[in-house]
């Protein structure tokens, strides 16, 4: 074995030997100052959770400090592993001869802001002169008739749009076994065969043509990489709370992308979208089992990206973080309470992978990225509980009396101050929290141009400025967040499939008050309690109260858009993509306004459920999508039924499930647009009052 | 009077025929039909289509019409069509001026939302928990690690401890 091939392990050693070494170092230091007195039960649980936190904070810390140093020295994390070689001279090759699907599963999203993305994407894609190695699919899982019938609607503009230069295909699924990761696995099974590569899109996803071409010119090239996942760049969103995870993420992101690349190379994680896949592996090993018992912990796999790539890894294929990949972007949720919202799905899906992390096979990589998603919400828990005890210590320590004089000693046992192991602990630790900002800040010298995109050297420092200071009001909120979701789910609550908010909705004083009064109630009790039972301990909770105590009004300030579009144009949280937007963005940008000053037909009124019956080309488009199926005889009578309600008292009397079974079934269909052409002929009555009367 | 009740009869068949005439155009109309005469001459298309079905019923059903409908903008758009999928007429008639490669998409697949699909199950991957075996214990390679890791934690206890 050459040094080359040990270098991964090398590294990872190097990585394990700080996180231990510096957790090791805290635990002494902090071990010495509760030892003082002897350990007591709470001191000993306060120091485990710490060493656990500590270790936790300290994986980022050390992944950052090798991101920056990277930088520093002009290399990317997976350059340095696997060679200039393959990698320079796929990016040499000419176009790729592989076939690619681009895939974009979808549930009941906006199907305007998913066509304006599949169109700008599609739009950068022919620029790279990609023509005939890519077909896009919409898979649609969408449960609501008006959003499927935008759906095709919208597929069908696509379908015009790229007519003759690149297949834009659309499938609907009438059940959605498995949620997403069904609906991926329903297209590797019909049409995978197809294809050498997929490159999986989130509905907010927009990734340039030039990195798809790039990505698909990377497996090409190596031919023992199962899956790269693109780091996402959050954008586009102009609240106050988004833009700040904006400049967070443009900042901080790509030191800590490619610090992850460097240390797990081959062995990283997929996230789920903006990532490229080999088919065949993937569907060899990648299929899904349910998970022995009932819901939260057993059923369907919720985060089914991270076991994938741990399956991928069990039989032997590379999962590659391309960090230094640019034009690939998604949209962050755009308050506090939609991220804790995606926070709640996340989270049943990580503590599920408690089931999985042990699995059989699996390599320790795979487990630690397992271990580490689980940590992202377990880790609340664990600092919730820190300051609990940390706050039963201090009361404690209250309560004992200093004694001078112990029996059979004649010396006095005078008071040990241990005030300065106790200040150096705490800034050690509030370093590696925030030295990775001030490292991501510092790296913007690295290049000017970066620098100039984020505002400047002294707009983007008063930037990095407010957003510690978000952060450092937000974290706790989030905190009692996290530590909500885990009790909920450890007491057997599962959680709805619901579509994710993307536009930039603002949060009301009601919606803000039903979220965070809990939170406000828990901070003013703690206070309180600190505050009347140990007046010190008070002062240092402070920064961890003030946010959940001003919870209700911090989220509906931070959810203002006004607020967020001030600060842009005072140039703060500015990002490269506002200050100068890639093509792609632009060309999203520029169709949404469009699409937003039009109206594609009614699309956007609603109403779709009555064109599908009335209009001929509505109906007939949906009818050529369906798939027939047979039904029985008496699923037949109670379509009928529908169909008579519907003539008698009109579509209104009918409800979203009556009207997705309705449009499921081609005869029931046909049979309305009949009855709907019949009802227009001689007059409204015979379908209900204004029913189907408007294309007429 | 036979006479008589021929002229009311013919009559009667004209203006049901007129009806009819009306009603399509309006149909086509919405099916996007914009040109005043493309539209009478596709509704002669579709009457003389359901010649056969006219005498009997005096009107045929608009499931009938409609199907005539498709069949004749099929023919006009020059794509074939399945007994199943006669819809796809008002499909080419709504896309408007339609480029080639799309008619030829809508000639050939069965299935025109996606390509043919071919079933090809992804085998349930095993995710058993893992359990230590004795044989483990006496496994070198993770073993040195350890030992790695040991001698590791005994330097920094030197160096922290004291």
């Amino acid at each position: 074995m050459n040094l080359t091939s040990r270098l991964p392990r090398i590294r990872r050693a190097i990585l394990f030997s700080l996180v231990t070494a510096s957790t090791t170092g805290a635990v002494l230091v902090l071990g010495t100052i509760l030892a003082a007195e002897g350990f007591s039960i709470l001191e000993l649980g306060i120091l485990a959770l710490f060493g656990l936190l500590f270790a936790w904070i300290t994986t980022a810390f050390w992944t950052s400090c090798a991101g920056f140093v990277l930088h520093l020295i002009g290399r990317h994390g997976h350059r340095l592993c696997s060679g200039d070689g393959p990698m320079k001279a796929a990016a040499q090759a000419d176009q790729p001869a592989s076939r690619t699907a681009l895939v974009m599963p979808v549930y009941n999203e906006d199907p305007e802001r998913v066509l304006a993305g599949l169109q700008a994407t599609l739009q950068s894609l022919l620029q790279c002169s990609a023509e005939g190695r890519f077909d896009l699919f919409i898979l649609s899982d969408s449960t609501d008739p008006e959003v499927w019938l935008a759906e095709e609607l919208a597929w069908s503009r696509l379908n015009r749009e790229f007519a003759g230069k690149l297949p834009v295909y659309y499938r609907h699924r009438p059940k959605n076994l498995a949620r997403k990761s069904g609906n991926i696995a329903d297209f590797c099974e019909s049409w995978g065969y197809l294809y050498d590569y997929m490159i999986v899109l989130d509905a907010d996803s927009i990734m340039s043509g030039q990195c798809l071409v790039q990505l698909v010119r990377r497996m090409d090239a190596n031919p023992q990489v199962g899956l790269i996942q693109v780091p996402p760049v959050p954008v586009l969103r102009e609240s106050l709370f988004a833009r700040s995870q904006q400049f967070a993420a443009s900042v901080f992101g790509p030191i800590f992308a490619t610090g992850l690349s460097f240390w797990f190379e081959g062995g990283s994680n997929y996230w789920g979208h903006n990532a490229i896949i080999r088919l065949a592996p993937f569907m060899a090993h990648c299929g899904l089992p349910n998970l022995p018992g009932r819901e939260p912990f057993g059923g369907e796999i919720l985060s089914h990206d991270f076991v994938e790539a741990a399956l991928l890894r069990r039989a032997g294929w590379e999962v590659w973080l391309a960090d230094d990949l640019s034009g690939s972007f998604e949209e962050p949720p755009p308050t506090l309470i939609d991220h804790a919202k995606r926070d709640r799905r996340w989270c049943q899906g990580n503590l599920q992978h408690l089931r999985i992390v042990f699995a059989e096979g699996l390599k320790p990589l795979s487990r630690l990225h397992l271990g580490m998603g689980i940590m992202s919400y377990l880790s609340s828990v664990f600092w919730f509980l820190l300051l609990l005890l940390s706050g039963l210590e201090a009361w404690r320590q209250g309560q004992i009396e200093h004694s001078y004089f112990i029996d059979g000693n004649l010396f006095p046992n005078w008071p040990v101050s241990y005030a300065f192991e106790a200040t150096t602990l705490l800034a050690i630790t509030l370093s590696i929290l925030y030295l990775p900002k001030l490292l991501g800040y510092l790296a913007l010298f690295l290049d000017r141009r970066r620098l100039l995109a984020h505002g400047g050297a002294l707009k983007a420092g008063l930037s990095l400025l407010l957003e510690s200071l978000t952060s450092i009001l937000l974290a706790p909120i989030l905190m009692l967040f996290q530590m909500s979701f885990v009790v909920s789910i450890l007491a057997g609550r599962s959680v709805r499939w619901a579509a994710q908010q993307r536009d930039d909705g603002e949060t009301s004083w009601a919606e803000a008050t039903a979220a965070h009064f809990g939170h406000c109630a828990v901070a003013l009790v703690a206070g309180w309690l600190s505050f009347t039972y140990v007046p010190e301990f008070f002062f240092w909770l402070t920064p961890v109260l003030l946010g959940p105590a001003l919870s209700i009004p911090l989220s509906r300030f931070t959810s203002r858009v006004d607020v967020g579009q001030r600060l842009l144009r005072w140039g703060i949280f500015l990002t490269p993509c506002e200050t100068d937007p890639p093509r792609v963005l632009q060309d999203l940008t520029r169709r949404l306004a469009k699409s937003a000053a039009e109206d594609h037909g009614g699309t956007a009124k609603g109403a779709l459920f009555e064109r599908a019956i009335a209009d001929p080309f509505v109906n007939a488009l949906h009818l050529t999508l369906l798939k027939g199926e047979r039904r029985s005889r008496s699923e037949r009578l109670r379509l009928d039924a529908l169909i008579a309600r519907l003539q008698e008292q009109g579509p209104a009397s009918l409800s979203k499930e009556e009207k997705r079974d309705l449009l499921s079934d081609s005869k029931s269909m046909t049979s309305l647009h009949a009855l709907a052409w019949r009802a227009i002929e001689e007059g409204p009555a015979v379908l209900g009052p204004g029913t189907f009367t408007q294309t007429a | 009077m036979p006479a008589k009740q021929t002229d009311s009869s013919s009559g009667g068949d004209e203006m049901a025929r007129a009806r009819l005439l009306t009603g399509l155009d309006r149909y086509l109309q919405a099916a996007g039909v914009n040109g005043e005469s493309a539209r009478h001459r596709l509704a002669r298309a579709v009457l003389h289509s359901l010649r056969d079905q006219l005498p009997q019923s005096g009107k045929p059903d608009w499931q009938a019409l409609i199907a005539a409908v498709d069949t004749v903008l099929s023919g006009e758009h020059q794509i074939d069509v399945q007994p199943d999928l006669l819809c796809r007429g008002r499909i080419a008639q709504g896309y408007g001026t339609v480029p080639q490669p799309l008619k030829a998409q809508l000639d050939r697949t069965a299935n025109w939302g996606s390509p043919l699909p071919s079933r090809r199950p992804m085998p349930a991957q095993a995710l058993s928990t893992w359990r230590p075996r004795l044989a483990w214990l006496g496994s070198p390679s993770i073993w040195r690690p350890a030992q790695g890791v040991m001698i590791s934690l005994c330097c920094l206890a030197v160096v922290f401890v004291p």
